[in-house]
């Protein structure tokens, strides 16, 4: 009788645990590395924020970078730009991809713009809204370049009310993305589903009359290399914002497959 | 003769002592940690000034040492350049922007030329 109700008990309680998953914020913790030649040493797709870069001007010399060793949400520092380091040295020649989503919150009535700009040293394109453009890296082995495969525009949401539907719109576009070796990860991670917006309000303490939202979304192919000289680095802006978190998300990663903000259907 | 100058009497241990560039390691380590907890600087400006300062404390010391703690052996200051650009290295803040470069090799170099810097030193 007893191990019955036990697992009446863990049966509800798991029910309770899988509807109320995507209503709050599981964040993850960066891991703060001092030196550059510690990031390059956590293996290619991994992922840094760069808490003292605010310039891309500085982005050639970096020390300090905020790991983000799991896939999942982080939350960021307040600050105005923020920019991030993918790792693609490697001592053989792959090619992946790195997913990442920017969910930034404003108050009211404040800029609610906020693109996500990819760099790569010596690129001679400029992503930007509606363009899509190949990576020449993806031609094959010898050229060893890295860069970018497709670009999302920004979602600047009019209504707090249409946040979900936008977010769970960035979600499917940035996982249902990519070139076909991705495929087997594409078809589990659609049927995933986003945190809802109040879940970021309840995380802020702000209500949905008081915020806008800006989503962007970016699938990031790279072709590893063995010199990290030429780093791809994103980034994107987020003046006077209320709360920033960054969803990151790899197939190279060990813990790519758990799931997180994802119903398995 | 001051106490920071090597003599024929001095032990391996006086020399070993004697060739750590202490106030200049302090003075790199106080510029150090007030460049390290000011939020508003990038690793490049940080860089920047870590290196300025370094040259500036290594174009000084020579004639500290000569000026102020009266030593006069060339040899005894040619190494304590090279302790300080070691120290300076090992403190951090100038090659963690390199790729290459990880904290452990300075802390093995460290080790390894202090301890083998003073069987350098001619009297």
């Amino acid at each position: 009788m007893i191990s019955w109700a036990l697992a009446l008990g863990l049966l509800i309680g798991n029910t309770a645990l899988a509807e109320n998953s995507n209503d709050t914020l599981v964040l993850q913790k960066s891991r703060r590395l001092t030196s550059s030649g510690q990031f390059y040493r956590t293996g290619t797709g991994n992922v840094a924020f760069l808490p003292k870069v605010g310039n891309e001007k500085f982005l050639h010399r970096v020390a300090t970078h905020d790991w983000l060793p799991d896939s999942g949400m982080y939350e960021l520092p307040r600050k105005t730009h923020y920019f991030f380091r993918v790792n693609h040295s490697s001592g053989e020649v792959k090619t992946s991809y790195v997913g990442a989503l920017a969910f930034v919150i404003f108050q009211k009535g404040k800029s609610n713009k906020s693109e996500l700009f990819v760099r790569r040293n010596k690129a001679d394109w400029k992503p930007g809204p509606d363009e899509r453009k190949l990576d020449a890296g993806f031609d094959g082995p010898k050229n060893n370049g890295i860069g970018l495969v497709e670009f999302f525009d920004a979602h600047s949401v009019p209504s707090v009310a249409e946040s979900d539907e936008k977010l769970t719109f960035t979600w499917h576009a940035a996982v249902s993305t990519g070139q076909p070796f991705s495929w087997d990860f594409r078809s589990k991670w659609r049927n995933g589903q986003p945190p809802k917006i109040d879940a970021f309000l309840r995380e802020l303490n702000a209500t949905h009359d008081s915020v806008d939202i800006a989503i962007t979304a970016h699938l990031i192919q790279f072709t590893s290399s063995k010199s990290p000289k030429e780093s791809v680095d994103f980034s994107f802006s987020a003046e006077e914002a209320l709360g920033v978190y960054v969803l990151v998300f790899s197939p190279m990663w060990r813990n790519f497959d758990r799931e997180f903000y994802i119903k398995m259907r | 003769m001051s106490d920071r100058a090597i003599t024929k009497s001095a032990s391996y241990s006086d020399k070993l002592v004697r060739l750590v560039p202490a106030e200049f390691v302090a003075a790199y380590l106080a510029i150090h940690n007030l460049l390290r907890t000011n939020q508003q600087l990038s690793d490049q400006e940080i860089f920047n000034i870590l290196v300025v300062s370094s040259l500036i404390m290594l174009a000084i010391q020579p004639f500290y040492l000569y000026l102020a703690v009266s030593v006069t052996s060339k040899w005894q200051i040619v190494i304590s350049e090279i302790s300080l650009v070691i120290w300076i290295i090992s403190m951090g803040g100038i090659l963690e922007t390199y790729s290459w470069y990880l904290p452990l090799y300075s802390s093995v170099a460290i080790i390894l030329w202090t301890l083998s810097s003073p069987l350098l030193v001619r009297d």
